[in-house]
Parts: structure tokens; C-alpha cells; sequence
């Protein structure tokens, strides 16, 4: 299919790169190897089996796979100059995006399972008779949310920044959204307490809002995933939930697809 | 095995069977080929760099340029660094958006897909991933340009061995290569696909001397068989062995077009070689005013070579014919500079 929206190829190629790349192939094993000790024993120290996902063992496991493959994605073959050579040939830049994407977010979606798998086993081992249940099945549908949704912001990042700055943009952008998220829970005691000065209380009714404002959707889209959290106490889904992840995937995907749509990969611009 | 015998397949094997008169293209046959119509690239700089206040200035990089390649032709684009040479090529297979006036190849923009499909290009940088083994690359690009699977070994082989890399190179990691070998890699790639339109920037940059021949070999066989090429380089012997036009860029603007298919008719100079014979040698004296005598000038006499200005061919025939029927022992007749050289002569001076 010439006018395919992902380009089985580059998908081929770019999960090649990540199995036979040498200098990558060592520091993703590395990285590996050390969650799947983090697993192993955070299992042996816990007194008895956590069936439900929180939102600290989805990220902590999602996350740093997701930061293995995706670091430079783009960015490394904007700075190379590969690109110009990639379209040379009949893709469209939009499939040259979600390609990658996509083959980020399966790839990454892997590895996390069979984290889940070892932990699983781990699990099993350490208490026996404890077996997998409809929370493990919520806890492997979140990691997976998450690696689509970590994927489309690592792509758009890297799409924007050049070489493998996307890793450290993500990183600040994580910490600049969770300082919006504390400001905004500083309210009961910047507004409403009896304490602090009458310039921090003006400074507080100002900013508060605008931190309340945008503390969901910067967190939505630095820690993206569908929270199922909610099915262990209601059998209803939560819709709104559902369409925070999917627009905010959505939007960094067509952020990253405008970039390089604009982006000119002749070195005669440099 | 010299390295031009080394092509074990003919280049012209790796075109269509069809003729460039045959391409399925829109509309009539006189959108067939290039058309560069008045296009103008300026790169302004960063805008960090406006509000920091330094003084980055924008860079005109092509100023209205126009010029028409025909299908089938060679196309030579020469000119001193900075001309402008490489922006043309990024705006030729739209990686570089022109700020005003139009590129069509075959009557259609050079983003379009149709297009992508029947072009090749090697940068002068080409950039690999390193990991790739060099028939891995080529498969890869094979994939890309979505040629049939079931040829895919064959003609990625067939590649390989009509830009001469060895054999034995084939399945080692490029990372290792030579720059010569990647340059050779790189053709390979470029050639995928059977594409009509071949863009080459700076082909031989590089390459052994050995090699040179080997991809002169390479084009020209292309070109024989009706491939269109346009090709950016500063080896100025290459351009003129393999080029039927050429373009010379300078301040990013068309300075001059020269038909080298015309028969050759400018000022040239010329060393004339005679036999190590003291009788025989003219005098210095008896040789300008043989050169007088033919509209040209005698440079200088240095023991039995004698170099020459001559304005035209028939000015040269006529020198040659004098030198001869005055039993002058000439040994042989050297040009002394590349047709192109000229162009860089006057821009230095």
C-alpha cells in the first residue's frame, strides 16, 4: 500500500535498530535487566500481593521503557541527516511519524508486559496460591495507555528538539507540571488559612486558578494513561477519562505531524 | 580486475525497459523534465539570535533562478562554495520550501508522491545508520520505494555489484566503511527503484581514483540509456566527461549555461610538445609569430614545450596545421586547463 499511513518498512527498520544497534542494544539491556531486579524484589519486600495498579507501579515501569527506545526518536535522524535521504523516497512525513510512534509505543508496550509477566511470576512465587486476576488485566491495559500515550509525547518532543534533547525536555516538563499540580493544592492554605501575608494572598487568588487550570491537562499529557482505577469500586467507565487520554494523544501526535510537515531537512538550511 | 572491469552488471540493466518517452505523465509531453521557474530561497536567521541581537544576517541563497533541464539530459550544476548549489538541490526534491516562484518535474511539484517515486538522490553527506549492513541498507531503501518483493535479493545484488563494491563488504556494518565505500553504498541506494531522475551531490567526494572511474562508468551507462541527471559537483573533469549542459550557480543566480554537446569553441590554453631535437626546435621569435599568424599567442618557450592562448578551435587547427607544415618536430598537443576551469579562472581574477 504506497499511501498507507504507517510505512511497514520503516516499522521493520526501526524495531531492527533497537535489536541490533550496538551502542543502544547495551543500555537498553542495562535498563531492562535493573526493572526487572526493581520488580523481583519490590515483590520479596511486600507482605502481601498488590492486585490493584496505582498510578507509581504503572509509571515507574512504563515510563523508563518508554524513555529507553524513545530517546531521540526523531530527533537523532533530523540531527544525522538521515532524513533527507528518508524523503527521497514516496512517504509522506505524516506516515513517517506515526510509523514511529507506533512502533515506539508497541515496542515499549512489550517490554513492560513482560515486566508485568515477571512480576507476575514473582508474585506467584512469593505467594503462592495467589493468582492473576481481572487487576492484572487492568494493571497490563494501563501500562500499555500509557506507553501509546508517553510514546506520542516523547514523538512530539522529539520532533521539536533536536538529537536526544526530548528525554530532558520530558524530565522538565514532568517537574514543571508537578509544581502547577502543588501550587494548586496549596490553595486551602494560601486562600483560606488565617497564616501568611496579604501580598501572598493576592499572589495566591492569581495564580491559583490559573495552576488549577492547567494542572490536568499538563499531567494528562507528561504522565498520560486511561486510570481504570475506578472499576475495582463502579462498573461504569469513566468517559471523560477516556477522552482526556485519547485527545491529548491525539494532540501530540498532530503537534509532532505540523513540525515535521514545516521542518526543511536540507543541510543547505543549517 | 581493474575497478572499472569490477561492475559485474550493466548499469543500463538497472533502468525500465521503457524510454523516458514512455513515463505516464499528466498532460502533454512538453511537461516532460524540469522546470525551475524563477525561484528565490533566503534563510533568515534564528530567532534567538534576532533577540540576543547578534548579527546573523539572512543569507540569500538563490535569487530567481530559472533554468529548463530537458528529460534525458545530463545536467552539470557547478559554481564556488556557497553559491547556492545545495539549496537548488533541496529545493529541486522539496526538502526546501522556495519563497517564491515554482519547481515542476514531469508538470508536478517535487513533494508530490508520483515524483518521489521516479527520483534518486545521493547527498554529498549521506548520513547512515551505522548499524546497517550495506545490503541491509539498500534492502531497506528497496522496501521504501516499494519495489516487488520476489526481485528484491536480485536487484539489491545486481546494485551492489554495478557500483563495485566488493562482495565481500556486503554484509559488514557501514559504520566500518571507508568513505569511498559509503559514497559507493550510497549510489546503490540512489539507483533503487529504476528512478528516471537521478539528483547526485558531490557523487565522488571521496571515492578513489579507481572508484571515480567506476561511477563515471556507472552515469554514463544511465545517461545512455535516457536516465536524466543533474549533478552538483566541484570535480569539474567529471562534470564535463559525463554532462551534455552546465550550470554555472554563482551569488544564487544562473551566471551562465554552456552546451557541452556544441562543438567546443572558447579561449583555451594549450602546451605543444616537441621531439627533444636541437636542429629542429623553432625559435622563440619564429613561434609567436607563427601564433600571431592564427589569432592566438605564444605564453611561454620552456626547452621543448611551448604553451599557447588559443581563442577559438579554429584558431587551434590552424596552429596545429602552421607547426606542421613547417616540419616543426611536434610531439603532441596538451590542453592545459578543463573546458569548465575558465569560470573559476575569471572569479578569481
Amino acid at each position: 500500500m504506497k499511501d498507507s499511513v504507517i510505512n511497514k518498512a520503516l516499522f521493520k527498520a526501526t524495531i531492527e535498530e533497537w535489536r541490533y544497534n550496538p551502542v543502544f542494544l547495551p543500555i537498553m539491556v542495562l535498563g531492562y535487566l535493573y526493572l526487572i531486579g526493581f520488580a523481583i524484589i519490590s515483590v520479596s519486600f511486600v507482605s502481601a500481593p498488590i492486585h490493584e495498579a496505582t498510578f507509581s507501579s504503572v509509571f515507574y515501569t512504563a515510563a523508563p521503557c518508554v524513555a529507553l527506545l524513545g530517546t531521540g526518536i526523531i530527533g537523532q535522524n533530523v540531527s544525522s541527516g538521515i532524513l533527507s535521504v528518508l524523503f527521497a523516497r514516496p512517504i509522506r512525513r505524516y506516515s513517517y511519524v506515526l510509523t514511529r510512534w507506533l512502533a515506539l509505543s508497541v515496542a515499549s508496550s512489550t517490554l513492560c508486559l513482560i515486566l508485568l509477566l515477571i512480576e507476575q511470576v514473582a508474585g506467584m512465587a512469593a505467594f503462592p496460591g495467589v493468582v492473576p486476576d481481572f487487576n492484572t488485566l487492568c494493571q497490563a491495559v494501563e501500562r500499555v495507555s500509557m506507553c501509546f500515550g508517553l510514546s506520542a509525547t516523547f514523538i512530539m518532543f522529539s520532533s521539536v528538539l533536536p538529537s536526544a534533547i526530548n528525554l530532558s525536555a520530558w524530565i522538565v516538563f514532568c517537574f514543571v507540571s508537578n509544581i502547577i499540580v502543588e501550587i494548586a493544592h496549596m490553595e486551602p492554605y494560601l486562600l483560606h488559612s488565617s497564616y501568611g501575608s496579604e501580598l501572598g494572598r493576592k499572589l495566591g487568588e492569581f495564580v491559583i486558578p490559573i495552576c488549577k487550570e492547567m494542572a490536568l491537562p499538563l499531567q494528562s499529557i507528561a504522565f498520560p494513561y486511561i486510570d481504570l482505577s475506578f472499576l475495582a469500586h463502579t462498573a461504569s467507565i469513566s468517559w471523560f477519562a477516556v477522552f482526556t487520554y485519547f485527545s491529548n494523544l491525539s494532540l501530540s501526535l498532530l503537534i509532532a505531524i505540523i513540525v515535521m510537515n514545516r521542518k526543511e531537512v536540507s543541510y543547505a538550511s543549517k | 580486475m581493474s575497478q572499472i572491469d569490477a561492475p559485474g552488471v550493466e548499469a543500463s540493466t538497472l533502468l525500465t525497459d521503457s524510454s523516458p518517452m514512455d513515463l505516464n505523465i499528466p498532460g502533454d509531453n512538453r511537461l516532460r523534465g524540469i522546470k525551475i521557474d524563477c525561484v528565490s530561497k533566503t534563510f533568515n536567521p534564528p530567532k534567538l539570535y534576532v533577540k540576543a541581537g547578534q548579527s546573523k544576517h539572512k543569507v540569500v541563497a538563490l535569487k530567481e533562478f530559472s533554468l529548463d533541464i530537458v528529460a534525458g539530459e545530463a545536467m552539470g550544476i557547478i559554481g564556488p562554495n556557497g553559491a547556492g548549489k545545495t539549496t537548488l538541490m533541496g529545493c529541486l526534491l522539496g526538502f526546501l520550501r522556495p519563497d517564491s516562484g515554482s519547481i515542476l518535474i514531469d508538470g508536478l511539484p517535487p513533494n508530490s508522491l508520483p515524483i518521489k517515486e521516479i527520483i534518486g538522490y545521493l547527498p554529498e553527506r549521506l548520513n547512515f545508520d551505522n548499524w546497517m549492513t550495506a545490503r541491509r541498507f539498500v534492502t531497506h531503501h528497496h522496501e521504501l520505494a516499494y519495489q516487488p518483493e520476489n526481485t528484491r535479493e536480485q536487484e539489491v545484488e545486481d546494485l551492489l555489484t554495478a557500483v563495485g563494491l566488493d562482495s565481500k563488504k556486503w554484509d559488514l556494518p557501514v559504520g566500518n566503511f571507508s568513505r569511498g565505500m559509503l559514497q559507493r553504498v550510497g549510489l546503490a541506494q540512489a539507483l533503487v527503484g529504476k528512478p528516471k531522475y537521478l539528483f547526485l551531490d558531490e557523487p565522488a567526494s571521496g571515492v578513489d581514483p579507481g572508484g571515480v572511474l567506476s561511477i563515471r562508468q556507472v552515469l554514463k551507462d544511465l545517461k545512455a540509456k535516457g536516465m536524466t541527471i543533474v549533478i552538483n559537483s566541484h570535480q569539474l573533469d567529471q562534470v564535463e566527461k559525463i554532462c551534455d549542459r552546465v550550470a554555472f550557480v554563482k551569488g544564487g543566480r544562473l551566471e551562465a549555461l554552456e552546451d557541452l554537446v556544441e562543438t567546443q569553441s572558447h579561449k583555451r590554453e594549450i602546451a605543444v610538445k616537441f621531439v627533444s631535437d636541437l636542429n629542429r626546435m623553432p625559435s622563440k621569435e619564429a613561434l609567436q609569430d607563427l601564433a600571431i599568424e592564427c589569432q592566438s599567442q605564444l605564453i611561454e618557450l620552456n626547452y621543448f614545450v611551448a604553451h599557447f592562448s588559443v581563442n577559438n578551435n579554429d584558431a587551434l587547427c590552424q596552429l596545429i596545421k602552421l607547426l606542421v607544415s613547417k616540419d616543426y618536430p611536434v610531439l603532441e598537443v596538451i590542453p592545459q586547463s578543463n573546458r569548465l576551469e575558465r569560470y573559476f579562472k575569471e572569479e578569481n581574477a
